[in-house]
């Protein structure tokens, strides 16, 4: 573990950990207070949003920091060491570029929902401050993939820390 | 259609080099929609794309349906499920294997991945069947094969993300595949007796066991039938929805997690986190398919497809049966997550556009993702079955999983013919 790593890991760990809980929590609550004593809660489908888009962020930098982004690596056993090294290199630089890029655009999208002073309807949340944290962890991410470029490339293990959807 | 193909030659360059998937697609989309429309635009596309499926509220279902799987991962429910189903065909040949199958379509109901499915019988039943000195061709196919019913039966990642994507109801999804479910599970273990039928000694028998044990077995899974009933009950009879369904699941699961001490603090918290790491992992490919897809419906291409596909309108089937191979010819080396996000967008138009029920076309995507998933050479339950039994060569995992192969690709055909199997019982639901 690197020093990123021991400054951003634990720390965004028990963020995400926290908001994962409260999203349970919160839809349980909802349905139990809907059918037994008829009241839902206040302004529930939007924090469920908001706890969604903070986890799904949270959680961005350290599945970039454990490289667990899913990737086509059907030909890792076979890529000379040299090649490898190159494709590691080029193609976190490549997402560490789609990642800043992206957090820049994301910055750009709050400084306007500032501007606009928008909030969220039931509660009257500035919907500005979650855009700006958007963008910020998406930079982390950035810098994440720039850590993780100068680290040595690690071959996959067809089956370890794998795939989400199925 | 020249721009639709330079777009998908250009993403898969990208894979190739290693690029993550999510970037990959995510470039292509981004330059492509540059170059058809602005950079502006496609700036302001990117941006607006990231930010709405962050905070798009029936998406909410994703993280909790993950974290339910996790927590019924560690609330052992698995060991008890396989014992009930041992105690009734325990005594036959290939019976443990047969035990297996049965087991996975159970815990299947509640979790929804085929990949914590595999592993976790991985664990569970291959103990005993090496105990009885069951083959390991045999074992490492069964297990490989019966966790690709964690997707088939609900509740189902695969069919949320299918149902996200062309916004079908998902809790029609689901209880389109619970018969679907049933069929899969039987030609499943008709593939243990094939194989048993081959070699005798692939899979001697196991001890018989009495009524009364069968009984006592079957009282321990209540609380797997509890948490089924409650929740896609739950979402069947429209007490709640989707999204509130996963949530109860995952309230549920962590209750019975807890209430039988399997979740210390630190295993706690390391189920939160892992639950958030998947979403994340999944969110950040799902907005890359978006982007290339914003992409792709600004070319040709969807049109096209379609016009070609409507030339077949007298025989559908012909487009459906194409489309059923490339699926299972794609499914053999690529990641299965990644194929469909990148191909229902082109077919689902296509296929809807003959008249199709976009709830059977969502069953018939799970079928050939199971098939994909333990397709040799890529086959992520294969993988992750090779991984955790370590002394057993991927070749015999190969050998094990073709006849389970075999059996799901007649599950697909079987689908295909006779759609009412997936679309009977939602047909009831409003």
């Amino acid at each position: 573990m690197s020093r990123f790593d021991r400054a951003v890991v634990p720390a965004l760990g028990a963020v995400a950990a926290a908001l994962m809980f409260c999203m349970m929590l919160l839809t349980c609550v909802d349905v139990v207070g809907r059918y037994f004593f008829n009241k839902p809660v206040t302004g529930g489908f939007e924090l469920t949003e908001m706890l969604l888009a903070a986890l799904i962020f949270a959680g961005l930098p350290l599945v970039t920091l454990r490289g667990d982004h899913i990737t086509v690596d059907l030909f890792d056993a076979v890529t000379p060491g040299w090649l490898f090294r190159a494709q590691h290199a080029v193609a976190t630089l490549i997402g560490a570029g789609c990642t800043g890029f992206l957090a820049w655009r994301l910055w750009l999208r709050a400084a306007e929902l500032a501007a606009r002073g928008e909030t969220t309807s039931e509660l009257g949340f500035r919907i500005a401050w979650l855009a700006w944290a958007m963008s910020l962890l998406m930079a982390l991410t950035a810098a994440a993939l720039v850590v993780v470029m100068f680290r040595p490339p690690r071959r996959h293990v067809p089956g370890e820390g794998e795939g989400p959807g199925a | 259609m020249i721009e639709g193909l330079a777009g998908l030659a250009a993403f898969l360059a990208l894979a190739f080099l290693r690029v993550p998937m999510a970037f990959a697609m995510g470039i292509v989309g981004f330059f492509g929609f540059a170059y058809k429309v602005s950079f502006a635009a496609a700036a302001a596309m990117i941006a607006q794309t990231t930010y709405e499926t962050g905070l798009a509220y029936t998406l909410s279902v994703i993280p909790l349906f993950i974290l339910m799987g996790n927590f019924v991962v560690r609330a052992r429910m698995s060991e008890e499920l396989y014992h009930a189903a041992y105690t009734f065909l325990g005594h036959r040949r290939g019976g443990l294997a047969m035990s297996t199958i049965v087991a996975c379509a159970g815990f299947g109901a509640i979790c929804g991945s085929s990949i914590a499915t595999a592993a976790t019988f991985s664990k569970v039943s291959y103990p005993p069947m090496r105990k009885y000195g069951y083959k390991d061709v045999l074992a490492a196919g069964s297990i490989a094969a019966g966790g690709t019913l964690g997707i088939l039966i609900p509740p189902s990642t695969i069919m949320v993300i299918y149902g996200i994507m062309t916004e079908t109801n998902i809790g029609k999804l689901f209880i389109a595949g619970i018969l679907p479910g049933l069929v899969a599970t039987a030609l499943l273990c008709l593939a243990v007796e094939w194989m048993t039928w081959r070699d005798p000694k692939a899979g001697p028998p196991g001890e018989r066991s009495g009524w009364a044990a069968r009984l006592e077995a079957l009282k321990h899974v209540w609380a797997v039938v509890a948490l089924f009933v409650l929740v896609i009950g739950g979402i069947y009879a429209g007490f709640f929805t989707a999204n509130e369904g996963a949530g109860i699941g995952a309230g549920g699961a962590f209750a019975f997690a807890l209430a039988r001490r399997a979740l210390p603090w630190k295993v706690f918290v390391e189920v939160l986190i892992e639950s958030v790491r998947t979403t994340s992992m999944l969110f950040m490919i799902l907005i890359g398919a978006l982007i290339f897809a914003n992409f792709i419906n600004y070319t040709s291409m969807p049109a096209d497809l379609k016009d070609f596909a409507l030339r077949f309108k007298d025989t559908p089937w012909m487009a459906v049966a194409a489309i059923c191979v490339i699926y299972v010819v794609l499914g053999t080396a690529m990641e299965e997550l990644s194929m469909i996000l990148l191909t229902v967008p082109l077919f689902f138009p296509v296929v809807t556009a003959l008249g199709y029920d976009p709830v059977w076309f969502g069953i018939v995507i799970v079928i050939v993702v199971q098939i994909g998933l333990i397709s040799p050479p890529v086959g992520m339950n294969i993988f992750v079955v090779k991984n955790l039994l370590r002394n057993i060569s991927i070749g015999t995992v190969f050998r094990g999983v073709i006849p389970f192969n075999v059996a799901l690709i007649a599950l697909l055909a079987i689908v295909v013919a006779w759609p009412q199997l997936a679309t009977f019982l939602p047909g009831f639901m409003k």
